[in-house]
């Protein structure tokens, strides 16, 4: 199935169509979101809210980038509004037994193990996990899209609808922020 | 206490990265769940109005066309009485004759 005959058929309401595009998609779905919210229950509902949306939505798309790029940027979208909701209801929810006096939660989350770094890397690739968390939304994004789902300068420019060099720029200033968090914490440790 | 991990050891933890993999029932949940949005949007539907704000807002609104309606008839009515008076009234000026005028003598 071409890619035109895809959004066609999807346009149409074709369910087969659909489930082609779930199966093809998912795990390009999965590992972006999972890379932004860090845990496997979290992103797989994230994951079904994403082709929920596409489903939805794919009249809308006007087909003036590739089916991929829209659809990771509904993937992005999503997992950055996902973690924003979480926050605001952190924030709110002071009256919940996890939460401390200074509205700080008392119970440390465990560190996330992506599944897909290899067994040697584990602890390293933790701490770096939790160090991504600390960017800037939009350094997250260009860190995420291009270390994590392996996606090149120009793909990255292309879903954050901006240009090659405000990429590069990006992730430069992310890898130097990342840096500092992780040489602040190995101070710590010393 | 040195760090266990040096920082560029750290940085360079996610290379050769593989993908992530969801379940193998993803696109099953996706279907459950876009059935149970249509149900709920009908149930929902239903839910609207079927709310007495809703229904008093529609009762309200019945009430009102119709008292439009009524205030446009009775008025139409009366200007057509006025104007059936005022015909009646310009020929019984003109050609309207008495009957008792026709026992009068001339």
């Amino acid at each position: 199935m071409t890619e035109q005959e895809l959004i066609y058929r999807l346009k149409e309401g074709d369910g087969v169509a659909f489930r082609h595009l779930v199966e093809t998609r998912q795990s390009l779905v999965f590992n972006t979101v999972l890379g932004f919210l860090q845990s496997t229950e979290d992103a797989e509902d994230v994951t079904q809210d994403v082709f929920i949306k596409v489903f939805e939505s794919i009249q809308q798309f006007k087909a003036e980038s590739a089916l991929s790029t829209w659809i990771y940027r509904v993937a992005v979208t999503t997992a950055l509004e996902y973690i924003r909701r979480k926050k605001r209801k952190k924030r709110f929810g002071f009256l919940s037994p996890i939460l401390g006096e200074n509205n700080e939660p008392t119970l440390e989350l465990p560190d996330f193990h992506h599944p897909g770094i290899q067994l040697d890397n584990k602890e390293k690739a933790a701490i770096l996990f939790k160090a991504i968390k600390e960017l800037p939304e939009n350094q997250q994004i260009a860190f995420i899209l291009n270390k994590i789902e392996g996606l090149s300068y120009q793909e990255v420019a292309e879903i954050m609808k901006t240009s090659l060099s405000a990429v590069e720029s990006l992730l430069h200033r992310a890898r130097i922020n990342l840096r500092e968090f992780l040489k602040k914490r190995n101070n710590l440790n010393e | 206490m040195k760090a266990k991990f040096t920082t560029e050891e750290i940085m360079n933890s996610l290379d050769g990265i593989q993908r992530a993999e969801p379940t193998p029932f993803l696109y099953t949940r996706i279907h459950a769940r876009l059935h149970r949005n249509e149900d709920s949007t009908v149930f929902a539907i239903f839910r609207y109005i079927t709310k007495p704000s809703f229904v008093m807002a529609v009762v309200m609104l019945i009430i009102l066309v119709n008292g439009f309606i009524m205030y446009n008839r009775i008025e139409m009515q009366q200007n057509q009485e006025d104007m059936s008076q005022t015909i009646a009234a310009e020929y019984g000026r003109q050609n309207a004759i008495n009957p008792y005028e026709l026992n009068e003598a001339p």
